[in-house]
Protein backbone atom coordinates (compact mmCIF):
# COMPACT_ATOMS: atom_id res chain seq x y z
CA UNK A 1 0.00 0.00 0.00
CA UNK A 2 2.87 2.34 -0.72
CA UNK A 3 1.66 5.65 -2.08
CA UNK A 4 3.55 5.45 -5.37
CA UNK A 5 2.01 2.28 -6.77
CA UNK A 6 -0.70 2.66 -9.37
CA UNK A 7 -1.70 -0.91 -9.94
CA UNK A 8 -5.41 -1.69 -10.13
CA UNK A 9 -6.76 -3.08 -6.93
CA UNK A 10 -9.92 -5.07 -6.86
CA UNK A 11 -12.38 -4.85 -4.00
CA UNK A 12 -11.81 -8.10 -2.15
CA UNK A 13 -13.90 -10.05 0.32
CA UNK A 14 -13.37 -8.69 3.80
CA UNK A 15 -12.22 -10.70 6.76
CA UNK A 16 -13.89 -10.17 10.13
CA UNK A 17 -11.10 -7.83 11.23
CA UNK A 18 -11.01 -5.70 8.06
CA UNK A 19 -12.71 -2.32 7.99
CA UNK A 20 -15.30 -1.62 5.30
CA UNK A 21 -14.25 2.02 5.25
CA UNK A 22 -11.31 3.81 6.81
CA UNK A 23 -10.87 7.55 6.89
CA UNK A 24 -7.60 8.94 8.21
CA UNK A 25 -6.91 12.64 8.82
CA UNK A 26 -9.23 13.74 6.03
CA UNK A 27 -8.93 17.38 5.01
CA UNK A 28 -11.03 19.09 2.34
CA UNK A 29 -11.27 22.81 1.69
CA UNK A 30 -13.43 24.82 -0.65
CA UNK A 31 -12.49 28.34 -1.73
CA UNK A 32 -12.45 30.32 1.51
CA UNK A 33 -13.77 27.50 3.73
CA UNK A 34 -12.20 24.55 5.48
CA UNK A 35 -15.00 21.99 5.23
CA UNK A 36 -13.31 19.19 7.16
CA UNK A 37 -9.95 18.83 8.82
CA UNK A 38 -8.66 15.90 10.90
CA UNK A 39 -11.65 13.63 10.30
CA UNK A 40 -10.81 10.02 11.11
CA UNK A 41 -12.87 6.90 11.75
CA UNK A 42 -13.27 3.36 10.54
CA UNK A 43 -16.43 1.46 9.78
CA UNK A 44 -16.84 -2.26 10.32
CA UNK A 45 -18.48 -4.49 7.73
CA UNK A 46 -22.20 -4.97 8.29
CA UNK A 47 -22.67 -2.23 10.85
CA UNK A 48 -24.87 0.84 10.75
CA UNK A 49 -22.46 3.70 11.24
CA UNK A 50 -24.00 7.11 11.91
CA UNK A 51 -22.35 10.42 11.16
CA UNK A 52 -23.77 13.21 13.29
CA UNK A 53 -23.05 16.86 13.63
CA UNK A 54 -24.47 20.36 13.34
CA UNK A 55 -25.49 21.73 9.97
CA UNK A 56 -22.49 22.70 7.91
CA UNK A 57 -20.12 20.60 10.05
CA UNK A 58 -18.76 18.67 7.07
CA UNK A 59 -20.84 15.48 7.21
CA UNK A 60 -21.84 15.50 3.55
CA UNK A 61 -18.34 16.53 2.47
CA UNK A 62 -16.99 13.50 4.34
CA UNK A 63 -19.34 11.02 2.69
CA UNK A 64 -18.78 12.59 -0.72
CA UNK A 65 -15.08 11.94 -0.28
CA UNK A 66 -15.90 8.33 0.63
CA UNK A 67 -18.06 8.01 -2.49
CA UNK A 68 -15.24 9.42 -4.62
CA UNK A 69 -17.14 12.45 -5.90
CA UNK A 70 -14.90 14.86 -4.02
CA UNK A 71 -11.13 14.64 -4.01
CA UNK A 72 -9.64 15.17 -0.54
CA UNK A 73 -6.90 17.77 -0.15
CA UNK A 74 -5.06 15.41 2.13
CA UNK A 75 -5.63 12.36 4.28
CA UNK A 76 -6.31 8.77 3.30
CA UNK A 77 -9.55 6.97 2.50
CA UNK A 78 -9.98 3.29 1.76
CA UNK A 79 -13.31 1.81 0.77
CA UNK A 80 -13.31 -2.01 0.79
CA UNK A 81 -9.53 -1.73 0.64
CA UNK A 82 -9.46 0.49 -2.46
CA UNK A 83 -8.90 4.18 -3.13
CA UNK A 84 -12.15 5.94 -4.10
CA UNK A 85 -10.41 8.50 -6.31
CA UNK A 86 -7.99 6.24 -8.14
CA UNK A 87 -10.51 3.41 -8.49
CA UNK A 88 -13.64 5.53 -8.94
CA UNK A 89 -15.43 3.03 -11.14
CA UNK A 90 -14.87 0.15 -8.71
CA UNK A 91 -16.01 2.16 -5.72
CA UNK A 92 -19.13 3.39 -7.48
CA UNK A 93 -20.09 -0.19 -8.27
CA UNK A 94 -19.76 -1.07 -4.58
CA UNK A 95 -21.17 2.02 -2.88
CA UNK A 96 -24.84 2.89 -3.26
CA UNK A 97 -25.54 6.50 -2.51
CA UNK A 98 -28.80 8.12 -1.50
CA UNK A 99 -28.24 11.85 -1.79
CA UNK A 100 -29.60 14.47 0.50
CA UNK A 101 -32.60 16.03 -1.27
CA UNK A 102 -31.89 14.69 -4.75
CA UNK A 103 -35.04 14.79 -6.79
CA UNK A 104 -35.88 12.78 -9.91
CA UNK A 105 -37.75 14.27 -12.87
CA UNK A 106 -41.41 14.51 -11.83
CA UNK A 107 -42.66 12.67 -14.93
CA UNK A 108 -40.35 9.67 -14.46
CA UNK A 109 -42.24 6.58 -13.29
CA UNK A 110 -41.09 4.36 -10.45
CA UNK A 111 -40.30 1.32 -12.56
CA UNK A 112 -38.60 3.40 -15.25
CA UNK A 113 -36.35 4.99 -12.64
CA UNK A 114 -35.35 1.59 -11.26
CA UNK A 115 -34.70 0.13 -14.74
CA UNK A 116 -32.66 3.20 -15.66
CA UNK A 117 -30.44 2.95 -12.59
CA UNK A 118 -30.19 -0.84 -12.97
CA UNK A 119 -28.64 -0.26 -16.43
CA UNK A 120 -25.75 1.63 -14.80
CA UNK A 121 -24.41 -1.34 -12.85
CA UNK A 122 -22.73 -4.57 -13.87
CA UNK A 123 -24.60 -6.73 -11.35
CA UNK A 124 -28.00 -5.14 -10.76
CA UNK A 125 -30.67 -6.75 -8.59
CA UNK A 126 -33.95 -7.75 -10.20
CA UNK A 127 -36.34 -4.85 -10.61
CA UNK A 128 -39.27 -6.78 -9.14
CA UNK A 129 -37.31 -7.82 -6.03
CA UNK A 130 -36.11 -4.30 -5.45
CA UNK A 131 -39.61 -2.84 -5.69
CA UNK A 132 -40.80 -5.42 -3.18
CA UNK A 133 -37.91 -4.63 -0.84
CA UNK A 134 -38.77 -0.95 -0.75
CA UNK A 135 -42.53 -1.61 -0.72
CA UNK A 136 -43.32 0.10 -4.00
CA UNK A 137 -44.49 -2.90 -6.01
CA UNK A 138 -47.97 -1.41 -6.33
CA UNK A 139 -46.63 1.97 -7.44
CA UNK A 140 -44.66 0.81 -10.50
CA UNK A 141 -46.52 3.02 -12.94
CA UNK A 142 -46.76 6.11 -10.75
CA UNK A 143 -44.76 9.22 -11.63
CA UNK A 144 -42.12 10.33 -9.13
CA UNK A 145 -43.88 13.69 -8.75
CA UNK A 146 -47.05 11.92 -7.55
CA UNK A 147 -45.40 9.91 -4.76
CA UNK A 148 -45.67 10.82 -1.07
CA UNK A 149 -42.57 11.98 0.79
CA UNK A 150 -42.01 8.56 2.32
CA UNK A 151 -42.48 6.80 -1.02
CA UNK A 152 -40.01 9.16 -2.71
CA UNK A 153 -37.49 8.45 0.00
CA UNK A 154 -38.00 4.69 -0.26
CA UNK A 155 -37.51 4.91 -4.03
CA UNK A 156 -34.39 6.96 -3.49
CA UNK A 157 -33.06 4.28 -1.12
CA UNK A 158 -34.07 1.64 -3.65
CA UNK A 159 -31.99 3.35 -6.33
CA UNK A 160 -29.03 3.31 -3.94
CA UNK A 161 -29.49 -0.47 -3.61
CA UNK A 162 -30.07 -1.34 -7.25
CA UNK A 163 -26.43 -2.17 -8.01
CA UNK A 164 -26.32 -4.69 -5.12
CA UNK A 165 -23.76 -2.55 -3.26
CA UNK A 166 -21.80 -3.71 -0.20
CA UNK A 167 -21.94 -0.23 1.30
CA UNK A 168 -24.89 2.15 1.25
CA UNK A 169 -24.62 5.84 2.14
CA UNK A 170 -27.88 7.41 3.30
CA UNK A 171 -27.76 11.18 3.69
CA UNK A 172 -30.54 12.94 5.64
CA UNK A 173 -32.69 9.87 5.40
CA UNK A 174 -35.91 11.01 7.02
CA UNK A 175 -35.70 14.80 7.07
CA UNK A 176 -39.08 16.22 6.16
CA UNK A 177 -40.99 12.95 6.46
CA UNK A 178 -44.14 12.47 8.54
CA UNK A 179 -44.06 9.87 11.36
CA UNK A 180 -45.48 7.12 9.15
CA UNK A 181 -42.95 7.89 6.44
CA UNK A 182 -40.09 7.77 8.92
CA UNK A 183 -41.34 4.51 10.40
CA UNK A 184 -41.53 2.82 6.99
CA UNK A 185 -38.04 4.03 6.07
CA UNK A 186 -36.62 2.81 9.38
CA UNK A 187 -38.15 -0.63 8.89
CA UNK A 188 -36.54 -0.78 5.47
CA UNK A 189 -33.12 0.04 6.96
CA UNK A 190 -33.56 -2.67 9.59
CA UNK A 191 -34.29 -5.22 6.86
CA UNK A 192 -31.16 -4.13 4.97
CA UNK A 193 -29.07 -4.44 8.08
CA UNK A 194 -30.32 -8.01 8.41
CA UNK A 195 -28.78 -8.74 4.99
CA UNK A 196 -25.28 -7.67 6.03
CA UNK A 197 -25.03 -4.48 4.01
CA UNK A 198 -22.77 -1.86 5.61
CA UNK A 199 -24.77 1.32 6.11
CA UNK A 200 -23.44 4.84 6.57
CA UNK A 201 -26.20 7.03 7.92
CA UNK A 202 -25.78 10.79 7.91
CA UNK A 203 -28.29 12.27 10.29
CA UNK A 204 -29.04 14.81 12.92
CA UNK A 205 -32.01 12.98 14.33
CA UNK A 206 -30.93 11.38 17.58
CA UNK A 207 -33.98 9.09 17.74
CA UNK A 208 -32.95 7.67 14.39
CA UNK A 209 -29.40 7.10 15.55
CA UNK A 210 -30.67 5.54 18.78
CA UNK A 211 -32.89 3.14 16.90
CA UNK A 212 -30.67 2.18 13.96
CA UNK A 213 -27.08 2.97 14.81
CA UNK A 214 -24.43 0.50 15.98
CA UNK A 215 -21.73 3.12 16.26
CA UNK A 216 -21.49 6.80 15.54
CA UNK A 217 -19.06 9.61 14.81
CA UNK A 218 -19.69 13.21 15.74
CA UNK A 219 -18.21 15.73 13.36
CA UNK A 220 -18.24 19.34 14.54
CA UNK A 221 -16.14 22.30 13.50
CA UNK A 222 -14.70 20.10 10.75
CA UNK A 223 -13.20 17.47 13.10
CA UNK A 224 -14.24 14.10 14.45
CA UNK A 225 -15.07 14.84 18.06
CA UNK A 226 -16.24 11.40 19.09
CA UNK A 227 -16.32 7.86 17.71
CA UNK A 228 -18.05 5.04 19.56
CA UNK A 229 -21.33 3.38 20.42
CA UNK A 230 -24.40 5.31 21.64
CA UNK A 231 -23.83 3.84 25.11
CA UNK A 232 -20.25 5.05 25.11
CA UNK A 233 -21.39 8.51 24.09
CA UNK A 234 -23.79 8.70 27.03
CA UNK A 235 -21.12 7.44 29.37
CA UNK A 236 -18.54 9.91 28.04
CA UNK A 237 -20.72 12.89 28.80
CA UNK A 238 -22.44 11.87 32.02
CA UNK A 239 -19.24 12.54 34.05
CA UNK A 240 -19.97 9.93 36.65
CA UNK A 241 -23.26 11.51 37.74
CA UNK A 242 -26.78 10.42 36.78
CA UNK A 243 -26.53 7.74 34.14
CA UNK A 244 -29.95 8.10 32.54
CA UNK A 245 -29.31 11.00 30.21
CA UNK A 246 -30.87 10.64 26.80
CA UNK A 247 -28.67 10.27 23.75
CA UNK A 248 -29.79 13.73 22.68
CA UNK A 249 -28.62 15.28 25.97
CA UNK A 250 -25.31 13.51 25.57
CA UNK A 251 -24.91 14.63 21.99
CA UNK A 252 -25.78 18.26 22.78
CA UNK A 253 -23.46 18.32 25.74
CA UNK A 254 -20.72 17.04 23.49
CA UNK A 255 -21.34 19.47 20.65
CA UNK A 256 -21.81 22.42 23.03
CA UNK A 257 -18.43 21.67 24.56
CA UNK A 258 -16.83 21.76 21.17
CA UNK A 259 -18.61 24.53 19.40
CA UNK A 260 -20.97 26.62 21.50
CA UNK A 261 -22.09 28.64 18.46
CA UNK A 262 -23.79 25.77 16.73
CA UNK A 263 -24.69 23.14 19.25
CA UNK A 264 -27.73 24.68 20.85
CA UNK A 265 -31.14 25.69 19.72
CA UNK A 266 -32.16 22.74 17.51
CA UNK B 1 -30.06 -2.48 -22.67
CA UNK B 2 -26.86 -0.52 -22.19
CA UNK B 3 -26.78 2.46 -19.84
CA UNK B 4 -26.53 4.90 -22.72
CA UNK B 5 -29.49 3.43 -24.60
CA UNK B 6 -31.62 3.34 -21.46
CA UNK B 7 -30.71 6.94 -20.66
CA UNK B 8 -31.61 8.04 -24.18
CA UNK B 9 -34.93 6.18 -24.14
CA UNK B 10 -35.71 7.69 -20.73
CA UNK B 11 -34.85 11.20 -21.93
CA UNK B 12 -37.07 10.68 -24.98
CA UNK B 13 -39.96 9.61 -22.73
CA UNK B 14 -39.52 12.62 -20.48
CA UNK B 15 -39.39 14.86 -23.54
CA UNK B 16 -42.70 13.49 -24.81
CA UNK B 17 -44.28 13.99 -21.37
CA UNK B 18 -43.28 17.64 -21.23
CA UNK B 19 -45.83 19.78 -23.13
CA UNK B 20 -43.50 22.80 -23.29
CA UNK B 21 -40.74 20.76 -24.94
CA UNK B 22 -43.11 19.22 -27.43
CA UNK B 23 -44.57 22.62 -28.30
CA UNK B 24 -41.23 24.41 -28.63
CA UNK B 25 -39.62 21.62 -30.60
CA UNK B 26 -42.32 20.15 -32.77
CA UNK B 27 -45.18 22.62 -33.10
CA UNK B 28 -43.74 26.14 -32.90
CA UNK B 29 -41.86 26.03 -36.24
CA UNK B 30 -44.91 24.71 -38.10
CA UNK B 31 -47.22 27.21 -36.43
CA UNK B 32 -44.90 30.09 -37.33
CA UNK B 33 -44.87 28.93 -40.92
CA UNK B 34 -48.65 28.63 -41.06
CA UNK B 35 -49.06 32.04 -39.50
CA UNK B 36 -46.72 33.62 -42.03
CA UNK B 37 -48.60 31.99 -44.90
CA UNK B 38 -52.19 32.50 -43.80
CA UNK B 39 -52.21 35.52 -41.51
CA UNK B 40 -49.50 37.93 -42.67
CA UNK B 41 -50.65 39.56 -45.91
CA UNK B 42 -48.59 39.39 -49.09
CA UNK B 43 -46.38 36.43 -48.19
CA UNK B 44 -47.73 34.41 -51.11
CA UNK B 45 -46.75 37.04 -53.71
CA UNK B 46 -43.37 36.96 -55.48
CA UNK B 47 -40.87 39.20 -53.70
CA UNK B 48 -39.11 40.25 -56.91
CA UNK B 49 -35.61 41.68 -56.61
CA UNK B 50 -32.58 41.77 -58.90
CA UNK B 51 -31.37 38.21 -58.51
CA UNK B 52 -33.01 36.23 -61.33
CA UNK B 53 -32.67 32.93 -59.43
CA UNK B 54 -34.66 34.30 -56.48
CA UNK B 55 -36.95 36.80 -58.16
CA UNK B 56 -39.76 34.31 -58.78
CA UNK B 57 -39.88 33.16 -55.16
CA UNK B 58 -42.59 34.20 -52.73
CA UNK B 59 -41.88 35.40 -49.19
CA UNK B 60 -43.30 32.14 -47.86
CA UNK B 61 -40.66 30.22 -49.80
CA UNK B 62 -37.99 32.02 -47.83
CA UNK B 63 -39.78 30.99 -44.66
CA UNK B 64 -39.20 27.30 -45.34
CA UNK B 65 -35.48 27.38 -44.51
CA UNK B 66 -36.17 29.95 -41.79
CA UNK B 67 -38.69 27.64 -40.11
CA UNK B 68 -36.19 24.82 -40.24
CA UNK B 69 -33.60 26.92 -38.46
CA UNK B 70 -36.23 28.01 -35.93
CA UNK B 71 -36.97 24.34 -35.20
CA UNK B 72 -33.31 23.82 -34.56
CA UNK B 73 -32.68 26.84 -32.41
CA UNK B 74 -35.76 26.43 -30.23
CA UNK B 75 -34.63 23.00 -29.08
CA UNK B 76 -30.97 23.92 -28.84
CA UNK B 77 -31.30 27.09 -26.76
CA UNK B 78 -34.50 26.50 -24.77
CA UNK B 79 -35.39 22.81 -24.32
CA UNK B 80 -31.90 21.41 -23.94
CA UNK B 81 -30.45 24.04 -21.57
CA UNK B 82 -33.55 24.10 -19.37
CA UNK B 83 -33.49 20.30 -19.07
CA UNK B 84 -29.84 20.37 -17.96
CA UNK B 85 -30.38 23.42 -15.71
CA UNK B 86 -33.26 21.55 -14.07
CA UNK B 87 -31.06 18.49 -13.55
CA UNK B 88 -28.42 20.64 -11.91
CA UNK B 89 -30.89 22.28 -9.55
CA UNK B 90 -32.72 19.11 -8.53
CA UNK B 91 -29.53 17.12 -7.95
CA UNK B 92 -29.98 14.70 -10.86
CA UNK B 93 -26.48 15.50 -12.14
CA UNK B 94 -25.01 14.83 -8.68
CA UNK B 95 -27.05 11.66 -8.34
CA UNK B 96 -25.83 10.34 -11.70
CA UNK B 97 -22.29 11.30 -10.77
CA UNK B 98 -22.22 8.73 -7.93
CA UNK B 99 -23.18 5.87 -10.27
CA UNK B 100 -20.58 3.98 -12.32
CA UNK B 101 -21.69 5.66 -15.57
CA UNK B 102 -21.25 9.24 -14.34
CA UNK B 103 -23.32 12.26 -15.24
CA UNK B 104 -21.80 13.28 -18.58
CA UNK B 105 -23.74 10.60 -20.43
CA UNK B 106 -27.01 12.37 -19.75
CA UNK B 107 -25.70 15.17 -21.99
CA UNK B 108 -25.19 12.70 -24.80
CA UNK B 109 -28.74 11.40 -24.26
CA UNK B 110 -30.04 14.97 -24.47
CA UNK B 111 -28.16 15.54 -27.73
CA UNK B 112 -29.65 12.37 -29.21
CA UNK B 113 -33.18 13.32 -28.22
CA UNK B 114 -32.66 16.88 -29.54
CA UNK B 115 -31.35 15.59 -32.85
CA UNK B 116 -34.32 13.25 -33.19
CA UNK B 117 -36.76 16.03 -32.42
CA UNK B 118 -35.10 18.29 -35.05
CA UNK B 119 -35.54 15.63 -37.67
CA UNK B 120 -39.21 15.23 -36.84
CA UNK B 121 -39.79 19.00 -36.69
CA UNK B 122 -37.99 19.57 -40.00
CA UNK B 123 -40.01 16.84 -41.71
CA UNK B 124 -43.32 18.13 -40.34
CA UNK B 125 -42.47 21.72 -41.31
CA UNK B 126 -41.49 20.78 -44.83
CA UNK B 127 -44.51 18.54 -45.45
CA UNK B 128 -46.75 21.34 -44.22
CA UNK B 129 -45.05 23.94 -46.44
CA UNK B 130 -45.42 21.61 -49.39
CA UNK B 131 -49.07 20.75 -48.80
CA UNK B 132 -50.32 24.19 -47.70
CA UNK B 133 -48.21 26.47 -49.88
CA UNK B 134 -46.82 24.29 -52.63
CA UNK B 135 -43.23 24.90 -51.52
CA UNK B 136 -40.52 23.32 -53.65
CA UNK B 137 -37.98 20.81 -52.33
CA UNK B 138 -34.29 21.65 -51.93
CA UNK B 139 -32.29 21.92 -55.11
CA UNK B 140 -29.21 20.44 -53.49
CA UNK B 141 -30.32 17.85 -50.93
CA UNK B 142 -26.80 16.82 -49.91
CA UNK B 143 -25.70 20.39 -49.26
CA UNK B 144 -28.89 21.09 -47.29
CA UNK B 145 -28.32 17.97 -45.18
CA UNK B 146 -24.71 18.93 -44.49
CA UNK B 147 -25.76 22.45 -43.52
CA UNK B 148 -28.47 21.17 -41.19
CA UNK B 149 -25.98 18.81 -39.54
CA UNK B 150 -23.41 21.55 -39.06
CA UNK B 151 -26.11 23.99 -37.92
CA UNK B 152 -27.29 21.43 -35.36
CA UNK B 153 -23.80 21.05 -33.93
CA UNK B 154 -23.35 24.82 -33.85
CA UNK B 155 -26.64 25.61 -32.14
CA UNK B 156 -26.25 22.76 -29.64
CA UNK B 157 -22.85 24.23 -28.75
CA UNK B 158 -24.45 27.64 -28.29
CA UNK B 159 -27.15 26.01 -26.12
CA UNK B 160 -24.42 24.24 -24.13
CA UNK B 161 -23.08 27.62 -23.07
CA UNK B 162 -26.39 28.20 -21.27
CA UNK B 163 -26.64 24.59 -20.10
CA UNK B 164 -23.11 24.70 -18.66
CA UNK B 165 -23.80 27.17 -15.89
CA UNK B 166 -27.55 27.84 -15.53
CA UNK B 167 -28.39 27.16 -11.87
CA UNK B 168 -31.92 25.99 -12.68
CA UNK B 169 -34.47 25.40 -15.43
CA UNK B 170 -36.08 28.85 -15.15
CA UNK B 171 -32.85 30.78 -15.63
CA UNK B 172 -31.86 28.52 -18.53
CA UNK B 173 -35.26 29.03 -20.12
CA UNK B 174 -35.20 32.81 -19.66
CA UNK B 175 -31.71 33.24 -21.10
CA UNK B 176 -32.60 30.74 -23.83
CA UNK B 177 -35.67 32.76 -24.81
CA UNK B 178 -33.57 35.93 -25.21
CA UNK B 179 -31.08 34.08 -27.38
CA UNK B 180 -34.00 32.54 -29.28
CA UNK B 181 -35.48 35.97 -30.07
CA UNK B 182 -32.10 37.31 -31.19
CA UNK B 183 -31.64 34.23 -33.36
CA UNK B 184 -35.08 34.67 -34.95
CA UNK B 185 -34.08 38.19 -35.93
CA UNK B 186 -30.75 37.15 -37.42
CA UNK B 187 -32.48 34.30 -39.23
CA UNK B 188 -34.76 36.85 -40.90
CA UNK B 189 -38.05 35.87 -39.30
CA UNK B 190 -39.25 39.47 -39.75
CA UNK B 191 -37.24 40.30 -42.86
CA UNK B 192 -37.09 37.10 -44.92
CA UNK B 193 -34.56 36.65 -47.73
CA UNK B 194 -33.91 39.77 -49.80
CA UNK B 195 -36.15 41.89 -47.54
CA UNK B 196 -33.30 42.15 -45.06
CA UNK B 197 -31.19 45.20 -45.87
CA UNK B 198 -27.81 44.18 -47.38
CA UNK B 199 -25.87 45.88 -44.59
CA UNK B 200 -27.83 44.03 -41.91
CA UNK B 201 -27.47 40.84 -43.89
CA UNK B 202 -23.71 41.20 -43.88
CA UNK B 203 -23.71 41.60 -40.09
CA UNK B 204 -26.14 38.75 -39.38
CA UNK B 205 -24.00 36.60 -41.66
CA UNK B 206 -21.50 36.49 -38.81
CA UNK B 207 -24.07 35.12 -36.33
CA UNK B 208 -24.53 31.36 -36.24
CA UNK B 209 -28.18 31.35 -37.24
CA UNK B 210 -27.81 34.17 -39.78
CA UNK B 211 -25.04 32.22 -41.48
CA UNK B 212 -27.10 29.04 -41.43
CA UNK B 213 -30.23 30.64 -42.84
CA UNK B 214 -28.41 32.43 -45.65
CA UNK B 215 -26.48 29.30 -46.62
CA UNK B 216 -29.58 27.14 -46.33
CA UNK B 217 -31.62 29.50 -48.50
CA UNK B 218 -29.09 29.56 -51.29
CA UNK B 219 -28.51 25.79 -51.07
CA UNK B 220 -32.25 25.23 -51.17
CA UNK B 221 -33.12 27.46 -54.12
CA UNK B 222 -29.85 27.85 -56.03
CA UNK B 223 -28.12 24.61 -55.14
CA UNK B 224 -24.90 26.27 -53.99
CA UNK B 225 -23.49 27.98 -50.96
CA UNK B 226 -20.56 30.22 -50.25
CA UNK B 227 -17.79 29.03 -47.99
CA UNK B 228 -18.13 31.85 -45.45
CA UNK B 229 -21.19 30.46 -43.57
CA UNK B 230 -19.37 27.15 -43.01
CA UNK B 231 -16.43 28.99 -41.51
CA UNK B 232 -18.68 31.22 -39.36
CA UNK B 233 -20.64 28.24 -37.99
CA UNK B 234 -17.54 26.14 -37.35
CA UNK B 235 -15.89 28.95 -35.42
CA UNK B 236 -19.01 29.43 -33.27
CA UNK B 237 -19.33 25.68 -32.71
CA UNK B 238 -15.72 25.17 -31.62
CA UNK B 239 -15.62 28.31 -29.51
CA UNK B 240 -18.89 27.67 -27.65
CA UNK B 241 -18.11 23.98 -27.16
CA UNK B 242 -14.69 24.78 -25.72
CA UNK B 243 -16.06 27.39 -23.30
CA UNK B 244 -18.92 25.09 -22.25
CA UNK B 245 -16.62 22.18 -21.51
CA UNK B 246 -14.39 24.46 -19.45
CA UNK B 247 -17.25 26.15 -17.59
CA UNK B 248 -19.58 23.18 -17.11
CA UNK B 249 -20.72 22.88 -13.50
CA UNK B 250 -21.58 19.33 -12.57
CA UNK B 251 -23.13 20.31 -9.23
Amino acid sequence: MSPGTHRQQAARPLGPRDAAVTVRELRKTFPGVVAVDHVSFSIRPGEVFCILGPNGAGKTTTVECIAGTLKPDSGRIKVLGIDPIRERQQVREQVGYQLQSAVLPAALRVEEAVRLFASFYSRPVSVGDLLTTVGLEDQRRRAFGKLSGGEKQRLSIGLALVGSPRIVVLDELTTGLDPQGRRSVWQLIERLKGRGVTIILVSHHLDEVQRLGDRLAIIAAGRTQFVGTPVELRRATSAGSDSDRTLEDAYLAFVDDVDPREGTGS
Amino acid sequence: MSALTTLTVTEARLFMRNPTSVFMALLLPSLLLLMQGFVIPGTLEPVGGDDPALAGLRAIDFFVPISITVALVSVAVTNYPSAIGGYRESGVLRRLDVTPVGSHRVLFAQWMVSAASFLIAITVTFVLARVAFGAVGPRNVVLVAVLIALGTLTMMSVGSLIAATAPNAQVAYGVGMLVFMACMFTAGMWTPGPMMAPGVQRVTGFTPLGALTQALTSAWYQGTSELAPFVVMSVWAVLCAAISVKAFRWR
